[in-house]
């Protein structure tokens, strides 16, 4: 046989051999490799999950061609886009679709009209039509919300028209047809408002279907620069822009506590080379009595690595694949994210690197040992503290923390890495310390006997203790993340500040502010609100914002609750308008007062310089105050679109209104209703994080009960010795009880100095990835972090006792 | 003809500060066909000093001559070399790979060697373990084990075989067995053996009697 064979058979064999540890360890691996696969491919995920989220929505859709109050145009037809372009496009979809008010049980409220031919919609959601003319389809969320059945009468109003229609069918949400919406045949409403039929191919939105042959950023080209449409708002179903963003945003988060996540992942994979390498010295010292080289050991030794690897690599594979898809199944949608190969491989790497390091040392380490203690020494481990390294640290982080060195993100970064190192090892000295304190007490007991020399010596049990402490610091840093996007809705909601807003008004005048004076209302201002508009830092770095105001900055704080920092009025001028940023660009994008960033509002305001004079004192992305609406230049194409309202009686208010003015087309914003939809993404996000924290925490259970069995290993001779002498189950539970509450105070102590120092700096390690939260760690999260590991410990406490009643004292004694 | 023989070998252990003088000063000389025994109390040195003849430990100074060459000065691969083909252990702790088969074990110096393993069955037979070849050590009994130790330390055909309390770990009848299975090594294939034994008894095994008495040789 071949040498090269041989190592196979062996490596074979001693993962056979010991089937339960192989389990362990493939399952360990498999976990990390999903762990890691989830992290670092998080935001193509993101990006996947977003794009099947759109393309859900719009199923078969590709562009969307509407009208916004910019436009002067508020009707297209279709006959010549079919004309025209008929190439390009396998459908043109023509619709009439309205925001309007709806009477149902003498209750008003809004809702989306949706009309077209049967044909359009059968088409554009994938259902079979049928009703009659003054029949309406409505949503199975609207008839639960709403109380309503098929029969039940139905009456709605377009400009001041009225309709009484019948509900004639309900369907399941699908598509764009969710929420408050109800379909009616185009023909019938428009011959209601305006009783001809020659209008029945216009609509105001379209939705086109772009053949396979055309790419659809190149058809939204062609079709901005047909005067034709140039009018209209042309955008398509899946924006990449905003996408990428988003994505960007939300595995930010992410990949911020990464950091401490990965430093976790790498204790776990640590944990796992005493089991592997259990019988590595003495399988040295026979190959080496035997005239063999080293390296057949370690050769041994990574072939059976590579076969863990790549059965727990398949596996965490195929485990990643099912929690992605489940998050999507969850949601309703349909689709199927593949992950992409760069992760892998990515983890693939860490796992392998690390692990060809760590058994590198480990054997260097083993060679320098004569063969002939090789072959008797089977004494365990001895934990040695580095107080030169521990030294070192603690200087570097007490020279940063006072002087700065480094900018804040690598200054967080140095922080927690030395931070981390210290108290890992102050764990163990406090360990030491305490357990000499014990063995200074005057009575004596097996624990002050017997457990103590374990205690300040036995490399496992400090290993546990740091494995204890990463467990508990992440999972507190996993649930503080995890409260931080719940509260994101809440400061969401804090800083709004408005009732109730006018919006989608093209045609203000300042009578405006007087008629609805009439309706209890305390205050109101006009003011120009972009919903989706995009600021370029430079080149590369942008970011789309959803709030963007320009009114009278006195006002402005009226109706959102934000301060105003370091606003420096030798920026406001006549000729170029400023902005007020987040505070959190500031550090993000490195800004400073008097920079200059562009930004594109809507198609007719792109690119406009302004000029960055201040901030709003907000981590939330969303909001920019500008005042371009004082610029002359701007003030033609730049009007006032909106009124925030404050009142006392908001449902009030609303109603009256919405009765007023729906048939302007006004659309009036409740921002407790309105709003809900904005913040979904961030649910779906929190609830990924669930999965994540989950399997995260499963993997530390598994890691602390490895080690405390590997202390066990390294104490069972001594412990059935001490068992042969009679010692009884009682006996050992206490020793064991007095061991844990031991472990325990450290990690309360040292658990909460080094989640106080993380949490003071992992905001700044996050900036690292151009991205600012001020995330810090949170009661409840804290809580959580102990219960849990405090649990595991003692499961697995309870497990380590059993192991020692179960123990076969025959079995143990004999040698081979 | 002299296979090993030693000059003034010392040899001492430091553990941090404290130095322990283990061998002060041995000569002796092991001709090839001897069945040497190395006695004395418990403590004295004798596993140390079998651990230093057979290279395993590293002396502290003196020399340690195999057919007339200073192995102390080999290098580890030269020593690697001599371990493969010319030396053969055999330890009171039978020292075999727990998750390899008795027939993996034994295959394991051959395949070191870089030899095919054909003569394995043979001296299986020669232990009496053929029928044993598919088990684990831990299914084996101590007796057992050690027989599957010497087929391990004979396979490579060395010239000689270092054995340290082989029989140690077994009872009277079993370890008379494994005694005779060296005797007839020594007498019918010609290996050196170099014992280390508690057992006086033993001794009439041996035509060259060693007695170690802290760290020195008595006569
Ligand atoms: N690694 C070591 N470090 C320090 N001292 C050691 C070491 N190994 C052995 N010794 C010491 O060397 C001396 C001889 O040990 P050795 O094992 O050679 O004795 P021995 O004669 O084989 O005893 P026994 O008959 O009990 O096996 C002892 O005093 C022992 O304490
Ligand atoms: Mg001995």
């Amino acid at each position: 046989m071949s040498l090269k064979k041989f190592k196979y058979i062996f490596a074979f064999r001693n993962i056979s051999a010991n089937k339960k540890s192989s389990f362990v360890i493939i399952l360990t691996l498999s976990l990390v490799f999903c762990l890691l696969i989830l992290l670092l491919g998080m935001n193509s995920t993101f990006k996947d999950i977003y794009e099947i989220q759109a393309v859900n929505e719009y199923e078969k859709t590709d562009i969307v061609i509407n009208y916004d109050e910019y436009s002067e145009a508020r009707l297209i037809n279709k006959r010549n886009l079919e004309e025209d372009y008929e190439e390009y496009f396998d459908n043109v979809l023509s619709f009439f679709n309205l925001n309007l008010l709806t009477e149902t049980d003498e209750e008003k409220y809004y809702t989306t009209l949706y009309s077209s031919f049967d044909y359009e919609f059968e088409r554009l959601i994938d259902e079979d039509v049928e009703i009659r003319d003054n029949e309406v389809i409505i949503t199975d969320y609207f008839s639960t919300e709403h109380n309503l059945e098929i029969g039940d009468s139905f009456t709605f109003y377009i400009f001041d028209k009225e309709f009484n229609y019948i509900i004639g069918d309900i369907f399941e949400e699908k598509g764009v047809f969710t929420n408050l919406s109800f379909y009616a045949k185009k023909e019938s409403i428009l011959y209601g408002l305006y009783e001809t039929n020659a209008l029945n191919n216009f609509g105001n939105t379209i939705y086109l279907d772009v053949s396979d042959d055309y790419s659809i950023s190149d058809v939204i080209e062609i079709l901005e620069n047909d005067n034709e449409y140039s009018l209209y708002h042309i955008f398509p179903t899946v924006n990449w822009e905003y996408i990428n963003s988003k994505a960007v945003d939300l595995s930010s988060i992410f990949l911020g506590i990464g950091l401490i996540v990965l430093l976790a992942i790498i204790m776990v994979l640590d944990s796992l080379f005493p089991i592997v390498n259990r019988n590595l010295r003495q399988n040295l010292g026979i190959v080496n009595t035997l005239g063999g080289d080293s390296k057949f050991i370690y050769h041994v030794n990574l072939i059976q690595w590579f076969m863990y690897i790549f059965i727990s690599l398949v596996m965490g594979v195929v485990l990643s694949l099912i929690i992605t898809n489940y998050g999507i199944y969850v949601y309703g949608f349909s689709g199927f994210i593949f992950i992409s190969i760069i992760p892998i491989l990515l983890s693939l790497l860490i796992v392998m690197l690390f692990v060809g390091l760590r058994s590198f040392i480990a054997f260097r380490k083993e060679n320098l040992i004569t063969i002939a203690s090789q072959s008797k020494d089977k004494r365990f481990n001895i934990y040695k503290i580095r107080y030169p390294l521990i030294v070192g640290f603690t200087l570097i982080l007490v020279l940063e923390w006072y002087f700065h060195f480094f900018s804040l993100g690598l200054h967080s970064l140095i922080i927690v890495i030395c931070s981390v190192y210290i108290t890992f090892n102050l764990a163990s000295l406090l360990l030491v310390f305490l357990a000499k304190m014990v063995r200074k007490t005057k009575k004596n007991s097996m624990f002050k006997l017997f457990q103590v020399k374990y205690l300040i010596k036995n490399k496992h049990i400090h290993q546990s203790l740091r494995v204890l402490l990463i467990s508990l610091i992440s999972i507190v840093l996993i649930f503080s993340v995890r409260s931080y996007l719940n509260e994101e809705i809440d400061r969401f909601y804090d800083i709004i500040g408005f009732d109730l807003a006018i919006t989608n008004i093209n045609n203000y005048s300042d009578d405006l502010l007087e008629d609805i004076s009439v309706y209890d209302i305390t205050n109101s201002d006009e003011a120009i609100l972009y919903n989706n508009i995009t600021i370029y830092f430079n080149d590369e770095k942008y970011q789309p914002a959803k709030f963007f105001v320009s009114m009278d900055i006195d006002e402005y704080s009226n109706y959102f609750n934000m301060g105003i920092s370091e606003f420096d009025d030798q920026y406001v001028s006549d000729t170029v308008p400023y902005v007020l940023l987040p505070k959190n660009f500031k550090l993000v994008y490195d800004l400073s007062l008097g920079d200059l960033v562009t930004l594109n509002l809507n198609y007719l305001l792109e690119d406009i310089e302004v000029v960055v004079a201040g901030y709003l004192d907000t981590n939330l992305d969303n909001f920019i105050y500008s005042n371009i609406y004082e610029i002359d230049q701007y003030q033609s194409l730049a009007k006032i679109n909106t009124v925030f309202v404050k009142t006392d009686d908001i449902l009030d208010s609303y109603n009256g209104l919405i009765q007023d003015y729906s048939d302007r087309m006004y659309y009036i914003i409740n921002p407790d209703v309105y709003f809900d939809e904005m913040i979904e993404g961030v649910e779906s996000v929190t609830n990924y994080f669930s999965v994540f924290t989950a399997f995260m925490i499963l993997c530390f259970v598994i890691v602390i009960f490895n080690n405390t069995l590997l202390c066990f290993y390294d104490i069972k001779p001594d412990l059935i010795k001490i068992k042969v002498l009679g010692a009884s189950k009682k006996d050992f539970l206490l020793t064991l009880f007095k061991e844990f509450i031991l472990l325990i105070i450290i990690v309360i102590i040292i658990g909460l100095i080094e989640i106080y120092i993380l949490s003071s700096q992992l905001k700044g390690v996050v900036l690292l990835i151009e991205y600012y939260k001020d995330i810090s760690a949170t009661i409840p999260a804290i809580i959580y972090g102990f219960i849990i590991s405090g649990l595991v410990l003692i499961a697995s406490y309870l497990y380590y006792w059993n192991q020692i009643n179960k123990v076969q004292i025959i079995e143990e004694i004999k040698f081979y | 003809m002299e296979i090993i023989k030693t000059l003034d070998l010392e040899m001492s252990f430091i553990n941090g500060t404290i130095k322990t003088d283990v061998l002060k000063g041995i000569n002796i000389n092991i001709n090839k066909g001897d069945f040497a025994g190395i006695v004395g109390p418990s403590g004295s040195g004798k596993t140390t000093l079998l651990y230093c003849l057979s290279s395993l430990e590293k002396i502290t100074s003196g020399s340690v001559l195999f057919m007339g060459k200073d192995i102390t000065k080999y290098s580890s691969k030269e020593l690697s070399e001599l371990r493969k083909h010319d030396l053969g252990f055999v330890f009171q702790f039978y020292n075999l790979i727990p998750n390899l088969t008795v027939y993996e074990n034994i295959l394991l110096p051959q395949v070191i060697a870089g030899e095919d393993g054909s003569y394995i069955d043979e001296i299986l037979e020669m232990v009496g373990m053929k029928e044993y070849k598919t088990y684990y050590p831990n299914q084996l009994s101590g007796g057992m084990q050690q027989r599957v130790a010497i087929a391990r330390a004979l396979v490579n055909k060395p010239k000689i075989i270092f054995a340290d309390e082989p029989t140690g770990n077994l009872d009277q009848k079993k370890g008379l067995e494994i005694m005779k299975i060296l005797k007839r090594l020594n007498a019918e294939n010609e290996i050196t053996i170099v014992l280390v034994t508690h057992n006086e008894d033993y001794l009439d095994f041996c035509n060259k009697k060693i007695r170690l008495v802290d760290g020195h040789i008595v006569k």
